[in-house]
Parts: C-alpha cells; structure tokens; sequence
C-alpha cells in the first residue's frame, strides 16, 4: 500500500488491517512535509486533530465495530467549510485567525464516517477565481507543472490529490470551482445537484449557486466521498429531502450500451485549445466504442450564461458578505476609540478583501441598486430560467450531456491575473452547470498535445440523478486508463522529495 | 403665534398610515432553534445562524408561518398563494448579517380590513382601516451605549451588542393611507392600535406587551390643507409604545406640521422619535432616507406556497371576532354603549366576562370592576387584577345576592382580600363579618334600643316617624354594623306600632 | 397602432414573471416551532474582535442620537 493508491484501496487495506489509520494519516503527513513548500495546497494542518480521529477510528476498528466504507481514509477539506475550532479563512485576510464555533454538515458527516481531516486547502478568497492566485495567501502551484496554476476556486484541494498528499478532497464549486481544477490537475471531481450535498457551514459566495462536492484521483472514489457527503439536511432549506441514488453502484458498473450521449454545440470551436478539442474527441470516440449513441444539442441560451452569472453571483455575493463587517468576528482594523463602528467597518473591508472580491462586491451592489435590478439580476434570473429549459429540452434528447470541462490547459501563473474577462471565460462551459442547478462532473481525457498537461471531460447529468454521471464517467475512465496503460497521474512530473 | 390642535384641524385634514410590529411568541426564534425567552442574560440565546456567522443558513420556523396567515385572515386579508422571503440589505451593528431577512414584493397577506369604533360627537362611528399588507422578518439585537451621555447613541465611546433578541419572529402590519379621520385622527389611530392588539391577543399569537416591545408602533402622518385634496409629505414617527402615545404622537404630529405649514415652511419626509415625557417627536435618523435597500429574493429559503387545505385549517381554528365577541356580550348583559366603552376602555371586558361566567350578576361585575376595585388599583398604580382575583369577586358578589353581606360588608371584605388577609371567607371569619339576620337576636337589640331611649320610641309610636333614625343607629351600633338596616328598620316600626 | 390582444398581455406577463427559486421547484421547507441548545456565551464570544460583559463590544454606533 502506498499514498499513491487510491482511496478505495487503501479503505480496502485499512478493513484488512493492513496499515491503521495512524500510521496512514502520519504517511501523508510526510508527503505534505516533503511536497508542500512547493506546491502549497493547505493553509492549514490539523495534526493534532486528525491524529486524535485516526486513533479512534482504529480503537473502533479493533474493537470490532461496524465502520462506515471511507473509515480512517484521510481527505484535504477546502477552506470554505467551517470545522469546530479549526481556523478557516477561506483564503481571506479579513477571516485571518477565526476559529468556528461550529462543525459545517459535510465536516459533521465525515466525522461520522470516520474520515479523517488533514487539515485546510488553499483557494481564491471566498472562492472568486479560477487559479488560487486570489488567495490572500499565496497561490498554490500545479503539481504538473509548479509554474501552472492548479486552477480555481479550489487548486488547493485538487493539487492536493494530484500532488499525493490526500487521497480525497472536499471542494465547492458555484461557477466550476471543483471542475476546472480538477481538469487542469488530472484528477476527477463533482459538483453534485444543487441541493444534493447540505450547504450549513459553507462560508457563502453566492447561494443560490454554490455546492459542495467530493473530490478525488478517481471515479470510483468520488463516488465513496460523494455517498458519505449526500442527503438532506433539515438545517439547509434547499437541500433536496430525496433518496440520493446509489452513486457507487452506478461508477462500478462499466456500461454504458446504449446510453444516449449528447454533445453540446455551443460548448467548442473558438475560445477552445486545439489540444482539449483532440482529446474531447477522442474520449467522445471511446464513448461510442463503448456503445454509446452520440446525439449534438443545441443550447442556444448558453451564449448568455457568463453575463448572467457574472450578475446573479456578484449580486449574491455583495449581500452574502456583508456580514464581514468586524463587529461579530474576524479582523477589525482601525478601533482606536476615535471612529464610529461603519468607518471601522469600512477600514476593515477596505484592508481585509483583496480586489476581486470588492471588484465582484461593487459589481452586485450595483446590479441589486434600485432602478437597475430589473435591468441587471431580473435579467439574469430569466436568463437562468432559459438555461434551464435549454437543459430539460437536451435532457428529453439524451441521458447526459458532455464537453470539455474548461478550455484550456493549466496557464502560466501571473498571466491572466491582471484580466478579469480572460479569466472568467475558464468558466464558460461549467457555469451553466450552475445556473441550472444540475449535476456536473470533471475527469481526465489525456494530455494535450501542445503542452502535456491533463485535458478535462465534463459530463452533466439531469437534476437527481448524479448517478448517470459516475455511470458514464466510470467506464470512460477504465477505457482511457486502458489505453493509456496506466493512471494519468503517472504520467506526472515527479515533485521533489515525493514518495 | 402658534396654533393649538383644534386651530389646527380647522385648517389641516391629516392622513393616517400606520406600521405596526409584532414580537410573535413562538418557542424558538424565526430561522433557528435559539429560545426567544424575555430577560435572559446576554448571548445566552444565540447560535452561529442568529449571530449571522459565516456559513451559517436559516430555516423557518413553521409556527412563525401559522402565525402569520392567522393574523392576516383576522385582519381579512387574502393569503398569497406564492410568497417569499427577500432580503432588505443595510448596515447596522445590531443586525448580525448586514440585511434583515424580511418580505418584500411578495408578502404573506395583502388586502385586509379592520374595523375601529371610535366615539364621536354623533355617537359610536365605525372607521375602516385598510390593511396593505402583512409580512414576516424578524427582530435585531440590542445595543447598550457606554460612555458619552449616557443611554443615548451620541458621544457614545463605544457600544455592547447582545444578539438574543436578533431572529425573533416579527411581523409587520401596514396599513394603506387613512384618510378621512378628521379631527378623530388620534382617536382612530389608537382605536386601530388597540382593536389589532385585542385581535392578536385573541388568537395566542404575541404577547403584546407594547411596554415590552412585543407590539410597536410607527404613525405615519401627513396634512393637506382642508379641501385641497392634495396629500402632503409625510413623517413617520417610531418609538411609540404605548396606546396613549399613539394618540399623543398623533396630536402632536397634527401640531407642529400645521405650525411649520402656516410659517411657510416645507415638511420634510422624515423618521421621527416619539418623546414619552413631552409627547412631542423629534428628528431621527437622517441617513434612512437615502438608503437603498437593494431587495433581492432570499436564496437561502425557498417560497412559500400555502395550499387551499393548510389555510383552511387555520381558518377553522380561529377564535370568535373581538368585535363580535363584544356585540354579543353587550346584549347579553343588556349594556348601554357608553358602560361597554367604559369597560373596554379599562380593559376590563375580559376581567368582568369572567365573573360573569363565574355566576355574578353582569351589573355587579362591572360595577364592582370598574368602581371600588379600579378606584383602588388607580391609588396604587396596579391593574385591578394584580389586586384581587376573579374568583373571589365573584365570590363576593354570591355572598351579597343570598343576603350574607351588605353591601358595606361587601367592601371590608374586598378590602380584607386585598390587604392579604386571604380569600373572602377568611376575612369574613377573621374580621367576624357576618351580617345578623337572626330576627330574634336583632329583636333583643331593639328592644334593648327602646329600653335605653323610652322617649324616642313613644315618639315614634306617635307617629314621628322620621325619630326612628336614631333608635336604628343605637341598634346597628349594637350589632356592629353587621345587620341590614334595612330589616332593622322594618322590625323596629313593626314592633312599634307602625 | 394596432391593438393588442388578450393573449399578448397574457404572454408578457408570463415572460415578465419567469423567475427562477430552486432547480427542483422545493416549496413550504420549515421545521417545527422547537428550542435547540445555543452556542454557549463562551462559543458564541469566541471570535469576537472585542467583548466585555457577555456582550460584543463594537466602536461607537454614529449616524443616531
């Protein structure tokens, strides 16, 4: 056994006593020791607690008890997801140093499970971006290639995995912030139905869009994190009070004969690296060795996503931070007892948020002001009811839609960090995902031939039924694993120090 | 010179619209589990979603919706078949998320009425208040302010924030404008005020404690001058917790418009604060004026979509119209309009009801309410009911009807009961209060009467009728006063011949 | 100006009503009127910048007399 396994694995040895959870937890604790100065996935590490967990999930096993699957497997937790006592910034200055009084639901069920929580991952701050570079605390680097970014909101948790320093890895994903990163790393990750995973205890960016969801280095695995995360939460208004349907089943099965396909027309062609368009093709192509039926849709309202999204999450997010004021929690900059609290606040904001997020601050408070509302978020809500229905109209066609999950490769670090529209276009084919509320899936279809670095294959699947993703995406996986002869993280650099 | 409030309704018609909130008294807090208990000590009723902190999401409280849609359907309001939660976005320390999730465009009850009896110079005159509409929000956190002057926000060095009041389920009752009030504008206003009041004690759902803060009041008013047609700028004046200082604010409102209108002078659409002690209002909180609430739906809770059978439900429990209720009570006492204002007015409807339904005469029960018991609960500054119980008023009153107790025995006792000397029976024993119906013991007195006083009685015997008096005044001394003069009197003519 | 039909209105005001709450339409999400425990007053001061008395200790509220 070794930390290069995958999750299921290593669960495997764990049940047969093979290795304990101490022992398993301590060997990643090594690994982030010797990789992390260069890649810089966590902003935290909770040894003391994590160790503490191993512990018990070892007494329990030795004692016999029943034990959920995924018990004393370690997992990197996104710094969005609030744990009892445990810092979280959320990549921001201005949560510098807060230690929740509360346990997020996903922290809560994996507690139960029994999984264990290395510690915090590093993302753009409140998850605005698309490469990490918006974190307050440096970036993080793209274990393929450390000049790269690992892309964003959450590189932290993907580069985690690729970089071997955890086996799972839990993101948030409100316009691709699981997908993208999970493209341009090599790895798989899932953005789950809205509502699908409990929200309670994810620091909000923009609520009617963000979701929770597993993150891993294959199908199989995310389907293991994805089960243990699932389910209604009565704390969360919006989480679906429905059977989540047996996702691990559905990555174990291998056929897909007969499943009808659908290609999405708008999601190519310009704005596309030639290099993910061959290996969206090729992957396209296993699929229908594998007996799947191709059909292309047509999404026209997709045209508009971006601009809608760059309304309705600006606009939520303008609100949903408000409460970042200094008076409850967090930095306070400026009481020296001469000024009134709103200056404080003001100081507060103006030293504690980085420019993107004032930049997405400044956006939604204007959309939302009166005499533009109408105008702007009114708009975009229509907008996202098109978008929808332009998805229940390819959904009548097809079981799931495909197409590559970001356009590009890994970007040099610093490239576009000065260009706001080149880097939300990293989005334009997840952010529909999003705006529909639907599921969403990213796993490596090769390396690109321009670059070498791993392509992303998105497959989108209808509201509740997340199972046709791992379906789908799990015999994709063994065929392209199949053909390449091995995993594609093998084909990875070796990082300096690494095991 | 200055016009007085008459002066001033000769020459200004006002316009009437009032807010008004309501603490609901659910258990728990309108988005999370945090009891709402009066009193606690600070912070002691607060969790990561009432204190706002990150992550944290709100789930309503069911019994919060009841609620409302209870409310609107006393007030006759329709129920919004979709309706939801958005938020008002502003900053104020006190409110933990920076916005207050309330309703806006789509509230739970639009269109109501409720009707207020107000006393005019012609009699009892209904006025009908429209209802715009009901919505649910919930309440803030309170702020103490250290240092400066103290209490007061100004020169404050700094300010203590405790959030156990922050998502206590409020809702908001607006009314649309009330024109036509006249010279009756305070009148109605506080008519309006305690008829809703008495509507939502009815049905259990606040405890309507304005001197809590549980029922608040904001008077929106606005004069044009008389005939014109034309509404003028309005002010809306917060802070006003009690059913007299709405009609006071009202009144005083009335009279410095009018003054500043007659000087030249423009009225300022403006929040104002209700001054308890001089009754008149000053300027608030300049910066709500221009504040841009930037309303958006709520995208952490989803709508909600009362169905035919759950309003229904609600409908059928229901308790019986305050307004109907004091119809039927009035002709079933045989009442005259002005004694049933009285008592309403007292708030004694409930108290004499009561009684009543304890066997007591309605009459007494209201005379012995509203006389002897008020009387002494005002010397006291206590409501009538902190002095005696129902229970042993209508005791009291038993014991009068079978002739036990005179009247005046009837006030020692009530007297007894209210010192603590414990409940009517116990005063009547312990103070030996029984009145002497024996006829042979009072028999013994008169004669014992006639015996003492020979000449009075011959006088009497001859006629002088009026000469009684005094032999009547021997007797009752006698007896202690514990014998009906009444019967005293009969017996003594009797046995002198007359 | 030609007149505009029934129908006409009727459409815009669908197309002006086109909103969009949850993907999977959920209505009437509540829970039951029930205490659950609070943060203690330790936990729910934990994270403040300034505290004293048990309560949130903030700078000067301005802007109100």
């Amino acid at each position: 056994m070794s930390i290069r396994d995958n999750a299921s694995v290593m669960a495997a040895a764990l049940n047969n006593k093979e290795i304990s959870a101490v022992e398993l937890t301590n060997q990643h604790y090594e690994q982030i020791a010797a990789v992390d100065k260069d890649v810089h996935a966590f902003l935290y590490l909770d040894k003391e607690g994590a160790l503490a967990q191993a512990k018990e999930v070892d007494k329990k096993r030795a004692a016999g008890e029943k034990l959920s699957p995924l018990a004393g497997v370690p997992i990197a937790l996104k710094d969005v997801m609030t744990q009892k006592g445990v810092p979280t910034t959320c990549g921001s200055k201005i949560l510098e140093g807060w230690k929740p009084p509360y346990d997020s639901t996903v922290v809560s069920k994996l507690k139960d499970a029994g999984v264990i929580i290395l510690g915090k991952t590093n993302m753009d701050e409140f998850a605005m971006g698309s490469s990490t570079e918006n974190s307050a605390y440096g970036p993080t680097h793209n274990p393929w290639d450390l000049t790269r970014i690992p892309g964003g909101s959450g590189g932290g948790s993907s580069a985690s995995l690729a970089a071997f320093e955890a086996p799972l890895a839990i993101g948030t994903d409100t316009g691709g912030s699981i997908r993208q990163p999970a493209a341009v790393t090599g790895t798989v990750g899932v953005k789950p139905t809205y509502g699908g995973v409990s929200r309670y205890g994810l620091v909000a960016f923009s609520s009617s869009l963000d979701q929770a969801g597993p993150c891993a280095r294959t199908v199989l695995d995310t389907a293991l994190l994805h089960q243990v995360i699932a389910g209604f939460d009565p704390k969360d208004s919006t989480s679906i009070n429905q059977a989540v349907p047996d996702l691990v089943a559905a990555a174990k099965k291998l056929d897909i004969k007969g499943m009808k396909i659908g290609v999405v027309k708008q999601l190519a062609g310009d704005g596309y690296q030639k290099g993910v368009e061959n290996k969206f093709n090729e992957a396209v192509a296993e699929l229908v060795k594998l007996g799947a039926e191709i059909v292309e849709v047509s999404c026209p309202n997709f045209e508009y996503a971006l601009a809608a999204y760059y309304l309705i999450a600006p606009s939520e997010c303008s609100s949903n931070l408000a409460k970042f004021d200094s008076m409850r929690f967090g930095l306070r900059v400026g009481d020296d007892g001469t000024k009134g609290a709103e200056e404080v606040m003001n100081l507060t904001r103006q030293a504690g948020f980085g420019r993107e997020v004032k930049r997405r601050i400044i956006l939604g408070t204007y959309a939302l002001s009166s005499g533009y509302y109408d105008a702007y978020y009114g708009s975009a809500q229509k907008v996202r009811t098109l978008i929808k229905q332009d998805f229940d109209a390819a959904f009548t066609k097809c079981d799931v839609l495909v197409s590559p999950t970001a356009p590009t490769t890994a970007f040099k670090i610093g490239e576009k960090s000065n260009d706001p529209l080149a880097m939300y276009l990293n989005d334009i084919a997840t952010i529909p995902v999003n705006m529909a509320g639907i599921g969403g899936m990213s796993l490596p279809c090769g390396l690109a031939e321009e670059d070498n670095l791993p392509v992303g294959f998105q497959i989108m699947s209808p509201a509740m039924k997340d199972d046709r993703m791992y379906l789908v995406g799990g015999a994709l996986e063994a065929a392209l694993i199949s053909k390449w002869g091995k995993p594609i993280l093998d084909f990875a650099p070796k990082l300096a120090g690494s095991k | 010179m200055s016009l007085n409030y008459d002066q001033a309704i000769e020459k200004y018609e006002p316009t009437l619209g009032l807010e008004v909130h309501v603490e609901l008294n659910t258990k728990s807090k309108m988005f999370c589990g945090c009891a709402t208990e009066f009193g606690a000590q600070p912070n002691t009723q607060t969790c990561p979603v009432c204190l706002g902190l990150p992550g944290a999401l709100p789930v309503v409280n069911k019994k919060a919706i009841e609620s409302s849609i209870l409310i609107g359907l006393a007030l006759n309001c329709s129920i919004a078949p979709f309706s939801r939660f958005a938020r008002k976005n502003y900053f104020y320390p006190d409110m933990p998320k920076n916005f207050q999730t309330s309703q806006y465009d789509e509230p739970i009850c639009i269109n109501g009425f409720l009707d207020v009896e107000v006393e005019t110079d012609e009699g009892m005159k209904t006025f009908r208040i429209e209802i715009e509409r009901v919505h649910m929000e919930e309440d803030t956190g309170k702020s103490l302010h250290v240092g400066g002057s103290t209490g007061r926000i100004h020169g404050a060095e700094y300010s203590l924030l405790d959030y156990n009041r922050a998502g206590i389920p409020l809702v908001e009752i607006v009314t649309k404008i009330v024109p036509g009030t006249g010279k009756y504008a305070p009148l109605v206003a506080r008519g309006y005020v305690a008829a809703l009041r008495d509507i939502l004690r009815g049905l259990k759902v606040s405890d309507v404690k304005m001197e809590q803060g549980s029922l608040r009041c904001d008077v929106n008013l606005s004069l044009s001058k008389t005939g014109s047609g034309k509404l003028g700028t309005r002010s809306e004046t917060k802070n006003v917790n009690s059913l007299r200082s709405v009609e006071r604010a009202v009144t005083g409102e009335v009279i410095r418009q009018a003054n500043r209108l007659e000087s030249g002078e423009r009225i300022v659409q403006e929040t104002r604060h209700f001054l308890e002690e001089s009754g008149e209002t000053r300027p608030g909180r300049s910066k709500e004026q221009a504040e841009d609430y930037r309303y958006f739906p709520e995208p952490d809770l989803v709508p909600v979509v009362p169905d035919a059978k759950w309003i229904e439900e609600l409908r059928k429990s229901l308790p019986e119209k305050p307004s109907d209720r004091r119809a039927r009570l009035q002709t079933a006492w045989g009442v005259p309009d002005k004694e049933m204002a009285a008592m309403i007015n007292a708030e004694l409807l409930d108290t004499v009801e009561e009684t009543v339904l304890l066997g007591a005469d309605p009459t007494k029960a209201r005379s012995w309410w509203l006389g002897e018991i008020s009387r002494i609960a005002n010397d006291r500054a206590v409501l009538p009911t902190e002095l005696i119980s129902v229970k042993d008023v209508a005791q009291v009153i038993a014991l009068i009807a079978s002739g036990e107790l005179t009247d005046k025995l009837a006030r020692q006792v009530v007297e007894g009961v209210i010192a603590g000397e414990g409940n009517p029976a116990d005063v009547i024993s312990k103070r030996g209060l029984k009145v002497v119906s024996d006829d042979s013991q009072l028999m013994k007195a008169i004669e014992d009467a006639i015996a003492a006083q020979p000449e009075t009685a011959e006088r009497v015997r001859g006629g002088n009728v009026p000469a009684a008096g005094a032999l009547i005044g021997a007797v009752m001394k006698a007896t202690g006063g514990q014998a009906d003069a009444a019967k005293v009197r009969e017996l003594l003519l009797k046995h002198l011949g007359q | 100006m030609a007149a505009i039909s029934r129908d006409e209105v009727a459409n815009l005001a669908r197309l002006a009503r086109i909103t969009m709450t949850h993907p999977l339409a959920v209505n009437n999400v509540t829970r039951e009127d029930l205490v659950l425990p609070s943060l203690t007053p330790t936990e729910a001061l934990s994270g403040a910048p300034a505290s004293d008395e048990g309560r949130f200790k903030v700078p000067q509220i301005l802007g109100e007399e």
